[in-house]
């Protein structure tokens, strides 16, 4: 088919459309309500995605953990993972030394609700509960740039050798004990005793109601492991320099923790590694069914929207019969008809396409206003999918009527009333 | 009425002279109503599923623990670990002072390892139960029997296995009477129960139950218990239980005025409740979304009638031209749209009911067919036709039937 042919079966479907306005307007209201429905509930959805993606990428795409419990797992361990045996600071040396990949192997330990005991912190007649409390080691904040300062400085190494009562707290609960005062240089009670506060962490409230680094109290781990000797549990992030040293890093670490922990060749790690894209996975993991769920209902409407552009282009056929049979008869070819009804459903379904993305785009930015807890994100690979779905309907559901006319007898046509 | 049936024989005449035609009207209302049904039968068995198999406590039983029975709140979790622990005491005091409660029983929980002969299964719930349990709680003893009150007042080292500690430990072996090593201690096993199967995907019948002195004994008596209180003869008295049960509980620990309680009680309602408020707005968002397609399908169907308006405005005109009023052209074409809907309804109750059939059939799911659904679906159905008729039919009956009749 030529380009002017085309022009030609694109001109002839614009007016066919126009000659019947209600019958196309509610022909392509379906297919909008379709699109739209389908558009809004991907921009919902892939806002919720970009908010983890966005979580993932402030943990950083080049650390992992190695703990002895797996970090997200529902119910009661069973105690086969219970008896492990417990890691030690000095395990992150060991790894430290024996994978060449590795940058940064830092260990660290929690005392917090679930690993001990809560933390209170007190400034003058301030206090804050619940607060979490880490020893960490000097390059802590180096595998875990979450964990910057925006005031101050971290621990330092001389901290850490002299096992020094410094500590670097939250945002969250720096504004709750100073409210008025500058917090760097003032000595607050941690669990009873004084500690200097040497830095405050960037802004970070965590998400869906974790906890984030706000409250977050983090002392040298010396000073940690002196005062609480009972929490054993410790957990070692370890940073690459590249990205794509992950997989090579985590293999060495594999190999170096099974030795060091003396497993046995046959028997499976008695260890969990996390790496960077376990939020998301666990995320995915989560809402993955509840997702295609609503990706399935809301397309249905596009479906039902489809077979009535099917209904009105067979009528549309039938009501045509004599101009498709002077077509014929003037020399137009089986391609030619197909193509000229094929164009007519494509062309109302993708006016439908544009106007259910407009629409679509206008209710997610009504969402994000209404309720900035859902960011709604409208993204271009969905508009080019809207756009692509609305067409493919219009092709699918054209197919059979186009098909229809096409295989019209001329004379029969001619004949017809 | 003789005018109904001529305006039902019209419409389906009309509807028989275009058989495809009508069948691609029906199938929009269709599918949108079979989604609205599978997504209204699959609520419904997630509803069920959680009454059934998680709020599962027993009828007219209510509980009483340290902690709450549900809840999603931190804070209350972190608050409620300071809680005063349940004790026998407590256990004790509630059978002597809550008369309207038909039994008090208790019960708490652990992990053990079981052991017969050479094979050993870890991470088995350990469970101490009073005597009255058997008739509190929900399980029920397949083989043998349940331990008695005396057994429990004289420490007798007897148990009860669940369904899967059998299958794993006594492959082709009659249980009853054989001796297994829960922890450390020999029991006698005097009964199975039935299998209760897994609940959101973790394993039940992993367990063991003792009476509880002896796991009192064995694990140590600081610990809370769970008091599981029966209470039936009607709401009234089963409220009163709960009002008995909290007016004591309240002495016992000396909370006076507003003071917050430092215990919990759970009925299966609390469950449900809880249940509802998680899951609503996803419901709600499903039913909406569903909904979606039965607008659009209702949009095709009026664009349809419109269309078969302008079709047979001839026919119009011959009606008119006979007699017929504006009233019974609105009819004859309101009928066919009805008409049309409530088949595509009934056929899209008839599919929705299928999938949920199959979902039932294939993942073990509890997607309940409620007639109420049924109905629903069909009375939507007929709704959709009437609101999306009524335009074609005014425009039908108002056409002028001089102007009918000259068209072409």
């Amino acid at each position: 088919m030529t380009r002017s042919e085309l022009y030609e079966s694109l001109l002839i479907a614009l007016d066919g459309i126009r000659s019947r306005k209600m019958r196309s307007f509610l022909t392509v209201l379906g297919v909008i309500i379709g699109v739209t429905s389908v558009i809004a509930v991907a921009a919902i959805i892939d806002g919720l995605n970009r908010n983890i993606m966005e979580r993932v990428q402030a943990l950083g795409a080049k650390v992992f953990f190695v703990t002895r419990i797996p970090l997200a797992r529902f119910g009661r361990l069973p105690e086969a993972i219970r008896v492990r045996k417990y890691f030690t600071y000095d395990d992150a040396r060991v790894i430290r030394e024996s994978c060449p990949t590795v940058e940064i192997a830092s260990a660290f330990a929690t005392r917090a609700v679930f690993f001990g005991a809560p933390n209170d912190i007190r400034y003058a007649n301030e206090r804050v509960d619940n607060a979490i409390l880490r020893g960490a080691d000097p390059n802590y904040n180096a595998a875990l740039p979450i964990f910057d300062t925006a005031q101050g400085r971290f621990v330092s190494s001389y901290d850490m050798d002299h096992t020094r009562f410094v500590a670097v707290i939250g945002q969250a609960i720096a504004s709750s004990l100073f409210p008025n005062v500058d917090p760097i240089g003032k000595t607050v009670r941690l669990n009873g005793l004084p500690f200097e506060v040497v830095g405050v962490f960037e802004k970070d409230t965590g998400f869906f109601g974790g906890p984030g680094v706000d409250q977050f109290v983090c002392i040298p781990y010396s000073t940690f492991h002196k005062l609480y000797p009972e929490i054993k549990e410790h957990f070692i992030a370890i940073s690459v320099r590249d990205a794509r040293d992950l997989q090579a890093a985590a293999d060495e670490v594999v190999t170096t923790l099974r030795r060091h922990r003396k497993v046995a060749t046959n028997a499976p790690n008695d260890f969990e590694l996390t790496m960077p894209d376990f939020l998301s996975n666990l995320w995915n993991q989560l809402t993955g069914a509840l997702v295609i769920l609503t990706g399935v209902i809301s397309s249905i409407a596009l479906l039902v929207g489809g077979i009535g552009v099917m209904n009105i282009m067979l009528i549309s056929v039938t009501e045509r019969t004599a101009e498709i049979g002077i077509r014929k008869a003037v020399g137009a070819r089986k391609n030619d008809i197909r193509a000229q009804f094929l164009i007519e459903a494509i062309t109302l379904t993708s006016v439908g396409g544009v106007l259910g993305i407009l629409i679509g785009a206008a209710i997610s930015w009504t969402v994000r206003t209404l309720f900035p807890a859902l960011p709604t994100y409208v993204s271009v690979f969905w508009i080019v999918a809207g756009f692509a779905l609305a067409a493919g309907v219009g092709l699918f559901f054209g197919f059979y009527p186009a098909n229809r006319a096409a295989g019209l007898d001329p004379i029969v046509c001619l004949r017809h009333e | 009425m003789p005018d109904l049936r001529t305006n039902l024989a019209l419409a389906s005449a009309s509807i028989r002279a275009q058989r495809l035609r009508a069948f691609l009207t029906v199938l929009g209302i269709t599918m949108g109503v079979a989604t609205l049904m599978a997504v209204i039968t699959l609520v419904q068995g997630a509803n069920t599923y959680v009454e059934q198999k998680i709020a599962n406590l027993g009828t007219n039983v209510f509980q009483v623990g340290k902690m709450p029975f549900a809840s999603v709140n931190f804070d209350e979790f972190m608050r409620a670990r300071r809680n005063r622990d349940v004790t026998k005491e407590d256990l004790e005091a509630l059978r002597e002072a809550c008369t309207a409660c038909e039994a008090v029983g208790s019960e708490t929980s652990t992990v053990t390892r079981v052991r017969y002969q050479d094979q050993e299964l870890r991470d088995q719930t350990l469970i101490g139960q009073t005597a009255n349990m058997a008739y509190i709680g929900t399980r029920t003893v397949e083989l043998g029997r349940y331990f008695t009150e005396l057994e429990e007042q004289h420490d007798a080292s007897v148990c009860l296995i669940g369904d899967s500690v059998r299958s794993k430990l006594f492959a082709g072996l009659d249980p009853l009477g054989r001796v297994v090593r829960v922890g450390k201690d020999e029991f006698l096993i005097i009964g199975v129960f039935e299998k209760i199967g897994a609940v959101l995907g973790q394993e039940t019948d992993n367990f063991v139950i003792i009476p509880l002195s002896v796991f009192l004994r064995l694990a140590g008596q600081r610990r809370s218990i769970t008091i599981n209180a029966k209470a039936s003869g009607g709401d009234r008295i089963f409220q009163l239980a709960q009002d008995q049960v909290r007016l004591v509980m309240r002495a016992r620990r000396h909370i006076t005025g507003d003071k917050r309680e430092d215990f919990y009680i759970g009925t299966a309602e609390s469950y449900i409740s809880l249940w509802q408020q998680i899951s609503s707005s996803f419901f709600t968002v499903f039913l909406m979304l569903s909904s979606i397609s039965a607008v659009v399908g209702g949009i095709v169907i009026m664009n349809i009638m419109l269309v078969s308006v302008t079709e047979r405005t001839k026919e119009i005109g011959i009606r008119r031209a006979c007699g017929a009023r504006q009233v019974d052209i609105m009819r004859q074409f309101l009928t066919e749209s009805i008409l049309l809907c409530v088949a595509g309804g009934i056929a899209g109750v008839l599919l929705g009911f299928a999938a949920a059939l199959a979902v039932r059939t294939l993942a073990d799911f509890p997607a309940t067919v409620k007639l109420w659904a049924a109905a629903l679906g069909v009375f939507l159905s007929s709704g959709i036709g009437l609101f999306f008729g009524i335009y074609p039919a005014v425009k039908a009956a108002r056409l002028d039937p001089v102007v009918a009749l000259r068209t072409e």
